[in-house]
């Protein structure tokens, strides 16, 4: 923590040698939850921007008494958000130029694009908890914190999301249906 | 524990130790036969391995140049929507989230409204606009009574022009008046930011988007402005010379 404290101090004198450790230790985790919320790569990746830019900008106001990779992941889904928020509002498509888009994918068999695909149709503080939860590794109290919702909440949240890509997943035959036999059990792990 | 039970505590389980967790529902399933329970076991294994698949799916960037490029950029026009306070800075604080943007920020479209509509009061006032008022000195002294003279005079000749210039003066006063309290009430609209209230997150550094698109924000107002000087150079009438 130290090490990340002084390299905060670098960035915030204006060293730039130290601005460039901040974004290349962080774009990672940052683009992740972008490119997760927003399941695009160019979106993401003026996303990942932005948030970073803005955190560099901002670096006075985060509280060295409180971890930071939860400040940082907040102004990143608060980045997510503005975007989808843009993104929705955005005059829709007629319905003679979408016709074919209308129906849903025919499922690839790839259990990643699957999962990707069922993540995009929950809510969005659902799929930002998620992400949180299961690609940074945040802990439930992190995901609290750059939330600001209580450790109950995300925890709620987690199962419930968790509950909503099973089902979604079923629907489109990713899990097979449930039998009378214990297919589970023989499966290795 | 029933099932229900021991579901909930499987569930509670998975978000810690998920492996033990699964070997849990495992051993449960092996004296169980109930349907609620092997489909939270198909469903939890089905989860757990997309999103092992799904986490290693994730594209690599690097946006390190760009971010550079922009920091260095702004660091060398200073921001002045946010001027730096001496006493916060360099030091770290407390984050606290600023739902409102600087003062001098969110004032800016409503001193830019009432400048505009200043701009437009020279054009009322008859005595300054160039025209030529034989009248008088606007509307409200066009109609006072004219002292009867013994032979008829020019303006006498010019009634029925008179009463038209001061009705169309009229309607030049209504239409700027409204096109004023229009541009008035678009830039208060402006000042109003349009963050969504119920919102989930907290951002520490959220900045309302009409800040960063302002001219894009004051084009209707430069619209309405255009639109009430044309009406009003319309209806006025061309100085004449002096005889």
């Amino acid at each position: 923590m130290s090490d990340l404290r002084q390299l905060l101090q670098r960035c915030l004198a204006g060293e730039e040698e130290g601005a460039r450790e901040f974004v290349a230790r962080f774009q990672q985790p940052v683009f992740g939850l972008c490119y997760r919320m927003l399941g695009h790569f160019q979106d993401a990746e003026d996303v990942t921007q932005d948030a970073l830019l803005r955190a560099l900008r901002h670096l006075s106001r985060w509280d060295q008494s409180r971890p930071f990779r939860p400040w940082l992941m907040a102004i990143a889904a608060n980045r997510c958000r503005t975007a989808l928020d843009r993104r929705r509002r955005r005059p829709h498509p007629t319905a003679e130029t979408v016709d074919t888009a209308v129906a849903p994918p025919e499922p690839t068999g790839d259990l990643g694009e699957e999962l990707q695909l069922a993540l995009e149709s929950v809510r969005d503080e659902l799929r930002c908890c998620f992400v949180l939860f299961y690609q940074d590794g945040m802990s439930c109290a992190e995901i609290s914190e750059a939330m600001n919702v209580p450790e109950g909440t995300v925890k709620t949240w987690l199962h419930r999301t968790r509950r909503q890509l099973a089902e979604r997943l079923r629907q489109r035959g990713i899990v097979p249906e449930t039998t009378h036999e214990l297919p589970g059990l023989s499966s290795t792990r | 524990m029933n099932c229900q039970d021991f579901l909930q505590h499987v569930e509670d389980e998975l978000l810690s130790h998920p492996e033990a967790a699964v070997a849990s529902l495992r051993a449960h399933l092996a004296d169980c036969d109930q349907t609620s329970c092997r489909e939270f076991l198909e469903n939890t294994l089905a989860i757990e391995e997309a999103v092992r698949v799904w986490r290693d799916q994730t594209p690599q960037v690097d946006v390190t140049g760009t971010v550079l490029t922009r920091w260095k950029t702004e660091a060398a026009v200073p921001d002045v929507r946010e001027p730096v306070r001496p006493s916060e800075s360099p030091s770290l604080h407390r984050a606290t989230p600023d739902p409102t943007p600087p003062p001098a920020s969110r004032a800016w479209p409503v001193v830019l409204a009432v400048a505009l509509l200043m701009l437009t009061l020279p054009l009322l006032v008859p005595g300054r606009s160039g025209k030529n008022d034989r009248a008088g000195t606007g509307p409200v002294t066009a109609v006072e009574p004219s002292v009867p003279s013994p032979t008829p005079s020019p303006n006498v000749a010019d009634a029925e022009p008179h009463t038209a210039v001061v009705r169309d003066r009229s309607i030049a006063y209504y239409n700027a008046a409204q096109h004023a309290t229009r541009m008035v009430t678009d830039a208060v609209v402006l000042v109003l930011p349009d963050d969504d209230p119920s919102s989930q997150f907290e951002d520490p550094t959220h900045v309302p988007e009409w800040v960063g698109h302002w001219g894009e924000q004051i084009e209707p107002l430069k619209t309405q402005f255009d639109s009430a000087v044309r009406s009003l150079m319309n209806v006025l009438p061309e100085p004449m010379p002096a005889t």
